[in-house]
């Protein structure tokens, strides 16, 4: 009876704060003007928008998305991965110009970046990741069927520890020195911060699949 | 229709004003990219425009091609470079750009479908510039922004070479040590030849008691050099005070910690290793390393102190058992490839892990053991012990996976083990159908009879075999995001059901007696009708899952209730 309290429990701590707002998405679909696709359009929405990263990218923590997709191709037994490609974005919150920075980065070395330069609001920032992204990953095989997976990873990155730690001070702790902020309030999201890098909480993970397609 | 007004903004006036777009309020051009664009279009000769510009199909151009004001249109072929400036770009798919791509206060379409040869950057930040003749040059109002890249700053010191303070947790939260705390610096280097790294941490515990002692504040340094990029040499070294677990291949640590933190449960065991370890191997690629291992340490043994816990204060902590303590010379042969698509959740690929160690030295103190298992005697010893992790990811279909998972471990040669490298393999991290050193834990999955069991109920098998096979299936159904748009798939939700059946016992190495069903001779291995097994279902919602498994060989043994973070394996 006590273990199934627990579960319970848990299962509605978890539960409860999801289902009551709308949730991250992240979706992918074969590019529609090929046939056969010479690639997916890739799009995530509301990936950073709940509390916990709004707060973590406000007090310093740039974040990293990290894309992959893959192309799988339907076989006899078991589906096979064809080929994958990968790349970023990466957002920062620029407390002095009071804007959210955003690159998307592809490859290494001869690669593609794209700098979209600062957006006021978190909401304006991440309308960027809501416009299909369509990314080159073509079939090699004929008369397979394939499909696409794309996987999102979320991590909050640093600089170092230190420099967060300073920004921290700068950021959130003096002006409750000064009074403009409640002092118990900026202890909280500071240590809530610290707390959430020492679980590693700020790691999220997504995954979308397309649906299966004849080449 | 922004390109139209940006034309229209350029024939207003020879000084062209940097446009924003309606809803953004974007950054400025970064200074040193500023003057990248103007000088590469003063310098470009093969082609230049300031207005529309179409390069057609069949058409190559020799040398650079710059254009401001565009749009630029590419269905043929460039054999240098292009520069767009406050211009979009439009690469059809027979667009060949054989250098690199620049564009400034841009987009580029069709780049997915175009040939392009060398870099592309793109930024969205219109220059803002002043036009003299043919020449262009940067604003002044430019010159205020120099943050050429902020990311390039964070690869450089996060990715490339740097040093940091690191503030991270060291383990999993346990009944011995609190929370295990990682504080000191880390230096990385990433060079051509490879890289290095150089760790060097005291370990803080929430348990301390801050008197100085060697088990309040340990040390962990560590070091390793990758001679090569894509393969190569691997060198290494640590010194260290730590306290480690026994049977970590069963929970993850994140399991372990949050079982232990909320429910005052602790599923491991924990002893010290203080001492010192170089390592030599080789590494290919990022999946696949071997090395060779020796160390010389002291191990010790621990007891259970009382860390805060989120329920159950009231409740007693399972006892730490007491562990065998003396200096040993250890020599390790370890083998890791890991060709999984992905670390979180495996779709396809294999994971191993196998591990020979040799140990030898002298045991000051055997810790007492349960029944039938003799204490050893004090004195010099040396041992074989293997281990091996082997798991194969499959995708049956798009929406649905079949996984294995063997793992077998055990005395090799030598003396008796020490009991920090028995085996258990009850528990929700290896049989959870069986419940965790329960009294009525079947003899075979701990390998104790029950006469006389010592404290905190240690595993002390000196051989185990577990396997696993489990089937994941989509439930189509997602617990934490919305189905409000039908234009793209997302038939892979986050709901998984998951159906999975377990088997595995643990058994003694030496001369059976009369009605002993635990020990066999080093050559021989149980009946698989021994076996003890389970099957179960679960609910798996990608952060959390909940299962529930039946032991098949105990029908009066309840069915139990777990939770697991991620996947069982």
């Amino acid at each position: 009876m006590r273990k199934r309290l627990e579960v319970g429990a848990l299962l509605l701590l978890i539960a409860a704060p999801a289902v009551a707002q709308r949730g991250p998405q992240l979706d992918v679909a074969p590019l529609a003007a090929h046939s056969p696709p010479s690639g997916a359009s890739v799009r995530a929405t509301r990936i950073l928008g709940d509390r916990d990263m709004r707060e973590l990218l406000q007090n310093g923590f740039p974040a990293a998305l990290r894309f992959r997709l893959e192309l799988w191709r339907v076989g006899g037994l078991f589906d096979d991965i064809e080929s994958a490609t990968q790349w970023e974005m990466l957002v920062r919150y620029d407390p002095y110009a009071k804007q959210y920075l955003v690159v998307r980065r592809q490859g290494a070395g001869g690669g593609a970046l794209e700098d979209f330069g600062g957006f006021a609001t978190l909401e304006d920032a991440e309308s960027v990741m809501q416009r299909p992204f369509p990314v080159a990953l073509a079939p090699r095989r004929g008369g397979s069927r394939y499909y696409y997976n794309v996987v999102l990873d979320v991590e909050t990155l640093s600089v170092s520890d230190l420099d967060e730690l300073q920004r921290w001070l700068s950021g959130e702790l003096q002006p409750a020195v000064r009074g403009k902020r409640a002092p118990l309030s900026a202890l909280r999201r500071g240590f809530g911060t610290l707390l959430s890098r020492v679980l590693g909480g700020e790691k999220r993970h997504y995954e979308a699949r397309s649906g299966t397609f004849r080449v | 229709m922004r390109t139209a007004l940006l034309a229209f903004v350029a024939t207003l006036s020879t000084v062209t004003m940097g446009a924003q777009e309606p809803t953004l309020d974007r950054g400025g051009l970064p200074r040193d990219i500023a003057r990248e664009a103007t000088r590469m279009f003063n310098e470009t000769a093969a082609l230049r425009a300031t207005t529309r510009t179409e390069i057609d199909s069949g058409r190559v151009v020799e040398g650079d091609v710059a254009v401001i004001n565009g749009p630029l249109l590419i269905s043929g072929r460039v054999t240098g470079r292009v520069l767009a400036i406050n211009s979009e770009v439009v690469l059809r798919p027979s667009a060949r750009i054989d250098g690199d791509l620049l564009v400034v206060g841009g987009e580029v379409e069709g780049r997915h479908v175009a040939y392009i040869g060398g870099e592309i950057r793109i930024y969205r930040q219109t220059l803002d510039y002043v036009q003299e003749g043919d020449r262009i040059y940067p604003e002044r109002t430019v010159a205020n922004n120099d943050d050429s890249g902020w990311w390039r700053r964070w690869e450089r010191t996060h990715r490339r070479s740097g040093s940091k303070l690191q503030i991270a947790s060291a383990g999993a939260y346990n009944r011995v040590e609190g929370l295990p705390i990682n504080l000191g610096p880390q230096v990385y280097y990433n060079a051509p030849w490879g890289t290095a790294r150089v760790g060097a941490y005291a370990v803080l515990r929430t348990e301390s008691s801050f008197s100085g002692t060697d088990e309040d504040i340990g040390h962990n340094v560590n070091t390793e050099l990758r001679f090569g990029r894509r393969g190569g040499l691997l060198v290494g070294g640590r010194v260290y005070n730590v306290i480690e677990p026994t049977e970590s291949w069963q929970l993850s640590e994140l399991e372990a910690g949050l079982a232990a933190f909320v429910f005052r449960r602790d599923y491991r065991d924990y002893y010290s290793r203080h001492g010192g370890q170089g390592r030599l191997g080789f590494f290919v690629r990022r999946g696949a390393d071997i090395s060779l291992a020796y160390g010389e340490e002291r191990w010790d043994s621990l007891t259970a102190q009382n860390p805060w816990t989120l329920t159950r204060q009231g409740a007693g902590w399972r006892p730490n058992p007491a562990f065998d303590q003396g200096k040993l010379h250890l020599l390790n042969a370890t083998l890791r490839i890991d060709t999984r698509n992905d670390y979180d959740n495996p779709w396809s690929g294999w994971y191993v892990l196998a591990d020979v160690e040799h140990g030898n030295g002298d045991m000051a103190a055997y810790a007492a053991r349960s029944t039938p298992v003799a204490t050893p005697s004090p004195g010099q010893f040396q041992y074989a012990r293997g281990f091996m992790d082997l798991r194969r990811y499959n995708r049956v279909s798009p929406d649905a996976q079949l996984n294995f998972r063997v793992v077998l471990g055990g005395w090799l040669n030598g003396n008796a083990l020490p009991l920090q490298r028995r085996f258990a393999v009850d528990g929700p991290g290896a049989l959870p159908g069986y419940d965790f050193r329960s009294p009525g834990t079947s003899a075979t999955l701990t390998c104790h009879d029950g006469v006389a069991v010592v404290a905190g109920t240690p595993g002390q098998c000196d051989r185990m075999a577990l396997a696993t096979v489990e089937y994941r299936g989509d439930l189509h159904f997602d617990l934490f995001t919305d189905w409000d748009d039908d234009h793209y798939m997302r038939s892979h939700s986050n709901g998984v059901w998951v159906f999975f059946a377990d088997a595995g016992r643990g058994w003694l190495v030496g001369t059976p007696t009369a009605g002993d069903s635990l020990t066999y001779t080093s050559g021989d291995m149980p009946a698989l009708s021994s076996f003890k097994s389970d099957l179960g279902l679960g609910l798996d919602f990608d952060i959390v899952g909940v299962y529930v498994a039946k032991a098949l060989n105990a029908p009066k043994v309840p069915a139990n209730f777990f939770l697991r973070i991620r996947h069982r394996f």
